[in-house]
């Protein structure tokens, strides 16, 4: 359409604007570097391509109308160690995060069920229904892991990676730090199987450990194990919808004076003198500015906003070698008359906030996950489903009323045939296999469905390339200092005054909240800036501990 | 809406459930749609602590750009046509422009085409839309090139600030407009009816048929008198439409960050199920949660129905009150709207090429008999698949922004509709559908089943699921009638934003000047609370409202 034909109103917002920090990307990470920096006195500008902020926190109307949905991050493991919770005022927010005390069912053909709780003991109860040898041994590495977790781990998660033999070096200093360098070289295959006997409960824990990513025969990433099956009996769902998460951290931003572009897609990063300088929207206006910091995955960043050509040989190698998520998902969400109700000997089950179904063994699972990385889908998959409006009323506003629920499972970016044709198969095969283990999830039970594919993944955040909800596979090289790469890990760039700080960069993805905090932590020693804020309790005693 | 219980959990754990139980407010809206945002962000900038509360996971209300083409585009699933954007004063009491708000005002505005290839187009510039009915009538494009010239003069001078000023009664109104000339040619329109209007002023049936939707296509009754003065707004507001860049939604983002910025709050996924009062007079809300925030100042955006019926005891309200909020009527129609993704965007069949580029696109209808016929259908709660007509919008065309997958095109094709629908929507939706998809075909040839990548439709039944208040998929909240228009909207008592409950006030579509994103209810809401409250205001009137002021009011 020709310019002269259209009438511009209120353009006002300059052609070329200074700033200190433009953040690109209003996801989880990029929310929480704008309102550490905000905060701080820093101009900051955060850039958001959708009409909305929040990334993977959204919650939407998928199934129309009437029933909202959870459409990405809903299983929020770390709300216990994340220093943005303490660091801002959630509360004015009113946000509120609940912890279910039944946290992960699992049930079987045959009607039996297993559950993992908030509550130790809880857990053993149900174990020993299998096993009472199993449930004795999960007892006694949920006491160890437990401090793995807490004393290491998770405060880890907020400091600057280190080199894996400093790593080392360090966690010789305790007992703790020992036990977890024993996990490290073993796969979580070998730990399960090492420690537990039942083969049901093998499967439960290896689902549990490797269900966001692991590769369940691969070594060097043990320690996840303890991580993951920690932080999935602590599972916290944010009330009202993820969605609301974004909204408080975004008004965080806007309160201490910081700026949220929505609806503007940034088009390449303005490179000068071999430096980032700022950043031009798609419509043209150039914002420039001291740092810039990019959330988006690899590729997005230095291929396609920087250039090739401006990148250095090393990197450009590093950042060509990258490797997404082994597997992406496939979420049917539903919203149905009753809520599931499952088969099984434990009523507990019902009121899990995730409960696992159509795995049968530890064999069955691994052969799944073998066909989700060759790029298929066969008759013996299963995955987790949960419905969301148990927890949270506010989902639903149909006058019909009903439940929401949704099931998830493994799944290929690429699979034979076409996520087109098969998005729609899947669903059947899915009611069917949801009907098998809760059986009243009949066709008469169910008011609507929608489906999301890996390619839809893609299509919605093109910086879940390939459907990698991580923006990057975890895996030894690509974790710790290496995520996204040596020169990239602490934030800062081979490209002065470009930074890294989303799910592709150290720690990682599923709001963990900690390279958006790692971000604007590297970023105000950079510029010089005051922080006002401290590391948390555990995480100083981590420093005192291990690092000083 | 009951108050909410936790889940049947043995020991569920709460975090951060630390917003108190009890909090202390100077005003609380409910709604944050495009009112109530206005409303709280000037009353946030004027000092006082106000807390704004959103039943959705978001908010915005009608300012909803959403992902219903899913995945991949984002379709406006509302408010699309910014009329007002000329003279709304929140644009300019705050600042639009360091939210990167743009306002496009295509000059192609509104476009009609017909079965032989013939069309009709209404620009932003009046010569080019008189160029544009000379094809018709040369004493049509004439008629309309003078009437226009004093049309335009009744908006932009009366009609248009007048949106941003209390109601007057109308004996006041119509002693006011006495003083000047386009004053007393504003009043011998008023007892007009639309109808009258366009064929007193023009000949040709096309162009009358054209004019006519334009004047009644928000919802006014094309054969009522007493609301004549409607139809130079609606045309000259018509020609003037603006579309925000990057969505509607991106406007509720704005206001929403004026108000955190003046220190406001703003809480989402949150219910209000209750409306405190004691001895008569509003003390706060109550929230599904349980959470009760004080406040002496309620102000409500919803509809009359529910800020009156639900949301307090209909047993304890003034009985004037109950039996006017029980008389209210909603929209004469509603919308049936349906969201298309295709490879190209339409090629209308017609001579005249910029119909392709216009903002909306007017097809189904040959004449005015035809388009009073499916009005009046739709009034009878009747939908014919032969004779039904609407407008349609090519949304990717003005915003790129909204397409995720290149290459393709989002539209939609909007038609009035019964919210009763004889037969009813659920059985009967895919079936119009169908008709929509026929009927968008033959005016524009290349829309054909080959061409379309998904289609999703929004019927009126889901409007109101979506949007409650937009009861009935009123979304006005309220029939436009001249007994429910000024100082009557929605009842004497009212219009003036405040009500005969102490503490209590309304800022939504329901109130005076009305629906449609004016911004109108939101800002005369906060001026009321500001005065009530003695407030010092840190605005002004805008200099047309301070003109209309001078020259009808003091």
């Amino acid at each position: 359409m020709s310019d002269s034909l259209i009438g511009k109103i209120f353009d006002e917002f300059p052609d070329e604007s200074k700033w200190d920090v433009v953040i690109i990307g209003g996801g989880p990470n990029g929310l929480i570097a704008g309102a550490y920096l905000a905060k701080a006195g820093v101009k900051v500008a955060v850039v958001e391509r959708r009409y909305e902020v929040g990334g993977g926190l959204a919650t939407e109307e998928i199934l129309f109308p009437g029933y909202y949905s959870n459409m990405h991050a809903i299983y929020h493991m770390m709300v216990d160690f994340m220093p943005v919770l303490q660091d801002f005022n959630m509360n004015r927010h009113a946000l509120m995060w609940l912890k279910p005390n039944a946290q992960t069912g699992m049930v079987f053909k045959d009607g039996k069920s297993l559950l993992l709780t908030r509550m130790v003991e809880d857990t053993k109860d149900s174990i020993s229904k299998l096993s009472y040898k199993d449930a004795i041994a999960f007892g006694k590495l949920t006491r160890k892991w437990r401090k793995i977790v807490d004393e290491i781990i998770g405060p880890a998660t907020y400091i600057p990676p280190m080199a894996p033999i400093e790593i080392s070096m360090a966690m010789q200093r305790t007992k703790v730090g020992n036990e977890m360098l024993e996990l490290v070289e073993q796969s979580p295959l070998e730990i399960i199987t090492r420690n537990f006997e039942n083969d049901r409960v093998r499967a439960l824990l290896l689902y549990t450990s490797c269900m966001w990513g692991l590769d369940p025969r691969e070594t060097g990433i043990g320690m996840f194990v303890a991580l993951m099956l920690q932080r999935g009996v602590n599972k916290c769902y944010c009330d009202g919808g993820s969605h609301k998460f974004a909204g408080a951290l975004a008004r965080e931003i806007v309160g201490n004076g910081g700026t949220i572009l929505d609806a503007a897609e940034v088009a390449k990063i303005i490179m000068q003198n071999g430096r980032a300088v700022g950043v031009q929207l798609a419509e043209g206006r150039v914002l420039r500015s001291k740092v810039v910091m990019s959330t988006l995955d690899p590729h997005s960043t230095f291929l396609n906003l920087v250039g090739a050509k401006n990148l250095p040989a090393d990197l450009k190698e590093s950042i060509e070698r990258w490797q997404y998520d082994k597997w992406s998902y496939y979420t049917l969400h539903v919203a149905s008359k009753e809520p599931p109700k499952y088969a099984c000997d434990d009523p507990w089950v019902n009121n899990a906030f995730m409960v696992i179904f159509g795995i049968e063994g530890l064999e069955q699972l691994l052969s799944h996950w073998d066909n989700v990385v060759a790029g298929k889908i066969s008759d013996n998959f299963g995955g987790h489903a949960t419905c969301e409006s148990l927890f949270d009323p506010h989902l639903v506003r149909s006058p019909y009323g009903g439940y929401v629920s949704f099931f998830q499972m493994h799944a290929p970016y690429e699979i034979e045939g076409g996520w087109d044709k098969k998005g729609k198969e899947m669903e059947d095969a899915i009611l069917e296999k949801w009907r098998k283990a809760a059986p009243n999830m009949t066709k008469n039970n169910i008011i609507m469905t929608s489906h999301e594919t890996p390619a839809g993944i893609e299509t919605r955040f093109p910086n879940m390339r390939r459907g990698g909800i991580k923006h990057g596979d975890y895996k030894p090289i690509q974790l710790g200092c290496f995520r996204p790469n040596q020169d990239c890990s602490s934030s800062k760039t081979p490209i002065e005054g470009l930074y890294v700080c989303g799910a592709s960069t150290y720690p990682g993805g599923m709001v963990l909240g900690g390279s958006g905090y790692l971000g604007a932590n590297k970023v105000a020693e950079d510029l010089g800036i005051r922080k006002w804020w401290k590391p948390t309790k555990p995480m100083e005693q981590y420093i005192k501990t291990y690092l000083e | 809406m009951k108050k909410r219980e936790l889940v049947g959990q043995p020991h569920p754990q709460c975090f951060f459930s630390e917003f108190p139980a009890e909090s202390d407010w100077d005003a609380v809206v409910i709604g944050a749609g495009p009112n109530g945002l206005i409303t709280a962000a000037y009353l946030a900038r004027a000092g006082l602590k106000v807390a704004i509360v959103e039943r959705r996971y978001e908010i915005g209300g009608g300012l909803a750009t959403e992902e219903i083409l899913y995945p991949g585009f984002y379709s406006n699933m509302h408010a699309i046509y910014h009329l007002m954007v000329d003279f709304m004063p929140a644009i300019k009491d705050f600042d639009m422009e360091r939210h990167g708000l743009v306002w496009i005002k295509p000059n192609l505005q509104t476009a009609m085409v017909f079965e032989d290839g013939g069309s009709l187009l209404l620009t932003r510039m009046i010569e080019d839309t008189m160029d544009s009915f000379h094809k018709y009538s040369d004493k049509d494009a004439v008629a309309f090139g003078k009437l226009m010239r004093n049309w335009r003069r009744i908006v932009s001078e009366i009609l248009a600030p007048a949106t941003y000023i209390p109601a007057m009664a109308p004996i006041d109104l119509t002693v006011a407009m006495q003083r000047t000339e386009i004053g007393r040619e504003m009043l011998e329109l008023v007892e007009q009816s639309p109808l009258e209007i366009v064929n007193k002023n023009f000949e040709n049936d096309r162009i009358r048929a054209f004019l006519l939707y334009i004047s009644c296509m928000w919802g006014l009754d094309p054969r009522e008198t007493g609301i004549g003065f409607y139809v130079p707004l609606l045309i000259d507001r018509g020609m003037n439409k603006c579309y925000l860049h990057g969505g509607s939604h991106k406007l509720a983002g704005a206001l929403s960050r004026e108000i955190v910025r003046a220190g406001g709050t703003i809480l989402e996924s949150s219910d209000v199920i209750k409306i405190n009062r004691h001895n008569g007079s509003v003390t706060g809300v109550e929230l599904m949660e349980g959470r009760t925030l004080n406040s002496d100042v309620v102000i409500s955006s919803l509809d009359p129905h529910t800020t009156f019926f639900d949301l307090m005891d209909k047993k304890k309200l003034p009985t004037d009150l109950k039996e006017s909020v029980e008389r209210w009527k909603y929209d004469k129609w509603s919308f049936n709207t349906l969201h298309v993704v295709s490879k190209e965007a339409p090629h209308y069949a017609c001579g005249d090429p910029w119909v392709d580029e216009s903002f909306m696109t007017i097809f189904g209808f040959e004449s005015t008999k035809q388009l009073l016929a499916h009005w009046d259908n739709v009034v009878a709660g009747k939908l014919d698949k032969n004779s039904l007509g609407g407008h349609a919008t090519c949304e990717s065309f003005l915003d790129s922004h909204l397409v995720r997958k290149p290459g393709n095109h989002i539209s939609f094709f909007q038609i009035h509709a019964p919210y009763n629908l004889e037969g009813g929507w659920d059985k009967r939706g895919p079936e119009i559908k169908e008709a929509m998809l026929a009927k968008w075909e033959k005016a524009a040839p290349n829309m054909k089943r080959e061409n379309i990548v998904m289609s999703t439709q929004e019927t009126p039944k889901d409007i109101e699921i979506r949007f409650p208040n937009m009861r009935r998929g009123s979304i006005k909240h309220g029939d436009y009638t001249p007994i429910q228009m000024g100082c009557f909207r929605p009842n004497e008592a009212c219009s003036n934003h405040n009500t005969p409950i102490k503490g209590l006030y309304l800022c939504g579509a329901s109130t005076y000047p009305g629906g449609l994103v004016l911004g109108g209810p939101g800002y005369l809401a906060a001026n009321r609370v500001a005065e009530d409250l003695g407030v010092k205001k840190w605005w002004k009137p805008t200099k047309e409202m301070e003109h209309y002021i001078k020259t009808y009011l003091t």
